[in-house]
């Protein structure tokens, strides 16, 4: 019996440019402590080893803290950590790998699979390491497992970086791996790394051998395909491989003997919470509800939320928004407000009110004309200009 | 309101003035200055509007006369609202001091309020105004010299009210403190000026922080390129570094191998080179026997040849000599016959001498029948001149300068003298009884003159006569100044008429014949033409005889010298007369004689020179042929001195047998240790493979250093990931912040700017009507390039826009002429007054205007007083009537105005 995590893709020093620079570091922060929650996880669970299937870094040119911290949070477990170089964590020479303290002998625990050559643990365990050499390949990494075929009755684990070549339209450089190399290389478990969802795969014989564990912290807010991170994957902007479901998650396997089908078990390790919402509002009452319903969440130090309204408010209710924008922007270690899709429309009253009947209130009148453009641009302005008017008149007025 | 009467007293310069029955419409008041027109106006507002009855202010205490007459006091009847009213005031603080309203009722009037606080107040609130200078009298109510327009913040309040009220609102004062407001947040982002963002706004601020953060953001992508570039660099070099390892290592071995085959081919080559020197060294032995062999054969042949050339040279030479010596004879009968010929054609030309002395005589004869002639002609001539000459001596004339100055003379002296003889006097003296009579003329005493009695005598005098006669006295009778003149004319006559005779004298003439002048004057014409002829004649002898006789008398002499010397010479010819006939026929004979021996002689020469031609031929060629001779026998000794020095043939030919022989042992030996092609090449390819070996090393070397150097760059590239990262993110954060900002500044722009297109659109909705109506008067009274007259917020004028200008920038009125900007003025203030007596008429008052406008623009403006006087409910908005009065001291500049009230104010005022 052995047990172990397959971890992947953890892209510490990941490239967020779509932040400020304060939130940026903080979301890649948060992918050190979700690695520490594997760890944490790793000692719970006792397992025998770590494997990280590549992309423990996010580029091969991450600094030296990162680098460092990284080696040091992992040699500090009490079992073996293997980890394997990805595409975007090449074994590069002048990369990650070939500074310290990656570079360096005499690691405790951690071991860098370097080679494609088979590693024996424990005697009764054998691990086939396909570590990634360039950012993109048109080879197999796994081919050379064929030359070293079952011989005893040793667990054979399989650790790549790649896409399992499940349909034919994905890129022929992406370190593409047979969909069937489980079976074909006699492997027990074959440990993949790249794509960011968690995935079984089932070999001929119905037993789910191939798997991705999926990221350890989430990269993106869910509900959108754009990666309003600004990381940008190596393997291709825009794949629906790349993007994770929200979950930072790690697999914990056991295999019981050689041969016999591994048991494969999610645990969540995630930090943070991306949230995208879309809401309408329609009255003042709404867009009560719903800064109460945004003040009351819980964890605002872990939420990353972006909120998109929509609907027709009156003048009165959008000075509410200032006080949902501020509720976000305060409490939340990211809150984003997109009202573009929430026009104002003041009532009659308002208007009374607020502009009387002179000149004031043609401005108005024209502001909500221009307001109806189709020129986004145009209308943004108008709209602005329409909270504006209301905002000093208001100011004015008292 | 509409003014009906007006009662002055004790005002200012006004003793008491009374104007009753006042009209609807215009009122023209028209005095001389200091006649009391500005007080009277001072008087209607005090007492309507600015001074209570007991108001000691400056304007009452101003209006105090100093006469001390009484109180001021004014009383003023007006309708409102179709009621008649009379306001009477007396200005006093004391007791006498009061004011009355009393309302008209039938024929009398009612006190409508005597308490006189009250009086006032009740009639400024029926006036609708506390002020002259308030309400609506603020545009209607003009002083004298008022042409602007009041400023907008001057504007009362109350007559913007009444203008709200019928115009309709234009800018709220909501709208105002908007805009204050607005503006003050645009103030943030916007210059005031130019409207562009301010350099320390939001917008700008994070303009710049942008920029900066996408040059820091550049900066950090074109490391990573450089880092991405070095990484496929170092993957391309870590795939060739083991060919070259492998490469470098193929080289090696082969090195190896080839110093090792080098090591065992070395005897071989020894050998082999031994026989090759061997076999140079024959050959070279071989090839100077067959040159010396060589040699010997050609010097062989060469003497046999100069023998034979030797002997044939001697053979020409003698046949050479052989024929020079017949040439030679040839020649010498040539010269002889030559000779012979010259000899006769000398004799025959002997005989030319004689023929030319004959030809000198003929001609001698000749010239001396030609020099007699000439000197016969010579001698006619001579004689002629000297006859010229004798008369021109005895003719003497005066030349023609001379004779003009006579002739001036004379038509000079006839001028003195006439004026002398027209100032003559004629002295005439007659005596009763005889007497005898002394008189001095002219300052000469004249011999006394006895007459009888009753005798008439007479004198001419031209200056002065002193007649004595007997006893009875002297008269004496002068001139005065031009006495003298005439004293210098008859001096200057005599002084002509002396000279004159001198002149005339000297030609041998009378000077008392008159027409001696004209004689001398012929005598003139005579001596040129005398002259002429003379010249004439010695121009002949000159051109006959340049020399003159003598020099013809020589010639001759030398003729007769030249005969003799020929007949001295040819004593034959002294009896022979020279014919020219016999001389030709001679001259004829010799020729032909002549030419027939230069013939034969020329025949002669012509042979001579043939047969000395040919000799001088042959005698170049016994020489050349000597030279011949010499060279080969030269030649042929040379031969045998070679001959000598080579040798005998047999010792030669028996050296070279055995060269040959040696040649060929040599070949023999030197195939005997032929090598193979490899051990001919082993040091070249040796050299070529070290060569290779070297280059490979070379190339590995540069790999490493390469690699060395990409690691290197690579690790010193750490963290670059990041720095990207975050310069991203702060190009992220300043492109949010920067369109945020963006946004929030443009939307104040557009709320500026649709505010201020809004107000303007407004206001112009409100007072467009206004400005049509003044548009279309100022157009009356001949403004006709004013497009637009453009209103403000507060009712009045901002601005003309001109015909050709720009609408956006309308120039303001006092840019305007003084007399435009008072006609503008009027304009709005009667267009808007008529709009607010719409429900009840207004009174204006116009205190001398017009006073800059020119007589056209005058009676324009004065139709338009019309107009606006009698109001028309048909315009937009409807205008009501006017009761404009004018005040002027130029009453003949509003007689233009039919339906006019004109009042002359010292008529109806004591002052």
């Amino acid at each position: 019996m052995v047990s172990f995590l397959h971890a992947a893709d953890l892209h510490l020093g990941m490239r967020t440019t779509r932040f400020d620079p304060i939130v940026a570091g903080k979301v890649r922060e948060a992918r050190f402590t979700a690695l520490d929650n594997i760890l944490k996880q790793a000692r719970e669970l006792r397992v025998d080893f770590v494997l990280i299937a590549g992309d423990l870094f996010d580029d091969p040119s991450v600094d030296q803290r990162t680098a460092r911290r990284s080696f040091e949070m992992l040699e500090d477990l009490p079992m073996p950590v293997f980890v394997l170089p990805g595409n975007h964590d090449p074994l590069l020479s002048g990369g990650v790998w070939d500074r310290p303290p990656w570079n360096q002998q005499g690691a405790k625990r951690v071991r860098l699979l370097k080679d494609a050559e088979p590693v024996a643990f424990n005697g009764e365990l054998w691990l086939f390491p396909c570590p990634v050499f360039r950012k993109t390949s048109m080879n197999d990494p796994t081919t050379w497992i064929a030359q070293s075929p079952r011989d005893n009755g040793a667990i054979r684990i399989g650790i790549a970086h790649g896409s399992l070549k499940t349909r034919e339209d994905l890129p022929a450089d992406d370190h593409l791996i047979a969909r069937h190399a489980a079976a074909d290389l006699q492997l027990d478990y074959l440990a993949l790394g790249h794509w960011h969802r968690r995935q079984f795969f089932a070999d001929p014989a119905g037993i789910e051998r191939t798997a991705y564990c999926g990221v350890h912290e989430p990269m993106r807010f869910q509900g959108n395909t754009t990666w309003q991170t600004g990381w940008i994957p190596y393997g291709g902007a825009g794949r629906e491989e790349f993007l994770d479901a929200g979950k930072g998650e790690v697999l914990h396997v056991q295999i019981p003997r050689a041969g016999e089908p591994p048991a494969l078990r999610p645990i969540d390790v995630g930090h943070y919470i991306w949230q995208e919402e879309t809401r309408e509002v329609a009255s003042g009452e709404d867009l009560a509800g719903l800064v109460k319903d945004v003040a009351t969440r819980e964890a605002f130090d872990r939420r990353l939320l972006r909120l998109r309204l929509s609907g027709v408010l009156d003048a009165a209710s959008t000075l509410r928004l200032d006080a949902l924008r501020e509720i976000l922007s305060k409490r939340y270690l990211l809150g984003e407000l997109d009202d573009t899709g929430l026009r104002v429309q003041p009532t009659e009253d308002e208007m009374r009110a607020t502009a009387g009947q002179g000149v004031l209130r043609r401005v108005l009148e024209k502001l909500q004309e221009e307001a109806q453009t189709p020129d986004p641009a145009t209308r943004q302005v108008a709209e602005r200009a329409v909270l504006l008017l209301y905002q000093i008149a208001c100011e004015v007025n008292s | 309101m509409i003014l009906r009467g007006i009662h002055v007293e004790n005002w200012r310069c006004i003793r008491r003035l009374d104007l009753d029955d006042l009209p609807d419409g215009i009122i023209v008041l028209h005095g001389p200055n200091r006649t009391g027109k500005s007080s009277l106006v001072r008087a209607i507002r005090c007492c309507l509007f600015d001074c209570d009855h007991d108001a000691m202010g400056k304007d009452i205490k101003a209006s105090i006369p100093w006469d001390g007459g009484g109180p001021p006091k004014v009383i003023v009847e007006f309708t409102v609202s179709g009621a008649h009213y009379r306001l009477t005031k007396v200005f006093s603080k004391k007791k006498e001091g009061t004011a009355l309203l009393e309302k008209k009722a039938g024929a009398g009037w009612q006190v409508e309020q005597d308490a006189p606080k009250e009086a006032s107040r009740r009639a400024r609130e029926l006036l609708g105004s506390d002020k002259s200078s308030a309400g609506l009298n603020q545009l209607l109510w003009l002083n004298q010299g008022e042409t602007a327009l009041p400023d907008e913040e001057n504007i009362d309040r109350s007559l913007e009210e009444k203008l709200v009220h019928v115009l309709g609102v234009m800018v709220t004062g909501r709208d105002l403190a908007f805009k204050h407001a607005l503006d003050k947040r645009c103030a943030t982002w916007f210059t005031e000026k130019t409207g562009r963002y301010k350099e320390n706004c939001p917008v700008a601020h994070w303009q710049t922080l942008h920029e900066e953060r996408l040059a820091i953001r550049d900066q950090e992508l074109q490391k990573l390129r450089q880092w991405e570039s070095a990484i496929l660099q170092l993957q391309a070099c870590e795939d060739e570094l083991p060919i070259r390892h492998k490469a470098v290592e193929r080289a090696r071995t082969e090195v190896e191998q080839l110093q090792h085959e080098r090591e065992r081919s070395k005897e071989r080559v020894r050998q082999y080179h031994d026989a090759e020197i061997a076999l140079k060294s024959a050959a070279d032995t071989l090839e100077r026997a067959e040159e010396a062999n060589k040699k010997s054969e050609q010097a062989r042949e060469r003497s046999a040849a100069a023998g034979r050339q030797l002997a044939l040279v001697n053979e020409e030479l003698q046949s050479a000599q052989l024929d020079v010596d017949e040439r030679m004879q040839d020649h010498e009968d040539h010269a002889h016959s030559l000779e012979l010929a010259s000899q006769r054609e000398d004799e025959h030309l002997a005989g030319r001498d004689q023929i030319e002395d004959r030809a000198k005589l003929v001609s001698i004869a000749r010239q001396e029948r030609q020099l007699d002639k000439v000197l016969q002609a010579v001698g006619s001539h001579e004689k002629a001149a000297s006859e010229l000459e004798e008369q021109l001596l005895k003719a003497t004339a005066p030349d023609e300068k001379a004779l003009k100055s006579l002739r001036d003379n004379r038509r000079h002296a006839g001028e003195l003298r006439a004026g002398l003889q027209a100032s003559t006097w004629t002295l005439t003296v007659t005596s009763a009884r005889a007497t005898t009579i002394e008189l001095s003329l002219d300052g000469q005493a004249c011999p006394a003159v006895d007459c009888q009695a009753e005798e008439r005598r007479s004198w001419s005098i031209r200056q002065r006569a002193l007649v004595q006669i007997g006893d009875m006295g002297q008269v004496e009778v002068a001139r005065t100044q031009q006495a003298l003149d005439l004293e210098r004319m008859a001096r200057d006559l005599a002084r002509l008429d002396q000279e004159y005779e001198d002149g005339v004298r000297s030609y041998q003439q009378d000077p008392t014949d008159d027409s001696c002048l004209d004689r001398l004057a012929e005598r003139r014409i005579q001596r040129e033409s005398w002259v002429h002829q003379l010249k004439k004649t010695r121009s002949a002898v000159e051109m006959i005889a340049p020399g003159g006789q003598g020099a013809l008398e020589l010639e001759r002499t030398r003729l007769e010298q030249q005969r003799q010397f020929i007949l001295e010479r040819r004593p034959d010819l002294a009896s022979w007369e020279p014919r020219a006939e016999e001389l030709e026929e001679c001259e004829k004979q010799f020729k032909s004689q002549a030419a027939e021996l230069e013939r034969v002689r020329r025949g002669c020469e012509i042979a001579e020179r043939v047969a000395l031609e040919k000799l001088k031929q042959t005698g170049t060629l016994v020489h050349e042929h000597k030279e011949k001779l010499a060279a080969a026998t030269a030649l042929e000794k040379a031969c045998r001195d070679e001959l000598e020095r080579l040798g005998a043939a047999e010792t030669i030919a028996a050296n070279l047998a055995e060269a040959r022989v040696g040649r060929v042992k040599a070949e023999a030996a030197l195939a005997a240790n032929q090598l193979t092609e490899a051990e001919q090449t082993i040091d070249q390819r040796l050299t070529e493979a070290e060569t290779s070996l070297q280059e490979r090393n070379n190339r590995l070397r540069e790999l490493e250093d390469k690699l060395i150097g990409l690691r290197t760059f690579l690790q010193g590239n750490e963290g670059l990931h990041t720095r990207l990262a975050d310069a991203e993110a702060a190009v992220q954060e300043a492109e949010n912040a920067l369109a945020r900002e963006k946004i929030e500044a443009e939307a104040h722009r557009r709320l500026r700017d649709l505010f201020e297109a809004c107000r303007e659109n407004q206001v112009q909705q409100v007072m467009g009507p206004i400005a049509s109506r003044v548009l279309d008067w100022s157009r009356r009274i001949g403004l006709e390039d004013y497009q637009e007259v453009r209103f403000g917020d507060k009712f009045l004028p901002e601005g003309i826009a001109m015909g050709g200008a720009t609408t956006a920038t309308p120039i303001v009125l006092d840019e305007e002429s003084y007399g435009t900007e008072e006609q503008l003025s009027i304009l709005v203030r009667l267009a808007l007054g008529g709009v607010l007596a719409n429900e009840e008429p207004a009174v204006a008052i116009l205190d001398d205007p017009l006073a800059h406008a020119d007589p056209i623009k005058h009676r324009r403006m004065l139709e338009i007083l019309r107009l606006a006087a009698a109001g028309n409910a048909a315009w937009t908005p409807p205008a009501g009537r006017l009761q404009i009065l004018i005040l002027t001291c130029h009453p003949d500049r509003f007689d233009h105005l039919p339906g006019a009230r004109h009042i002359d104010l010292p008529q109806v005022m004591a002052r």
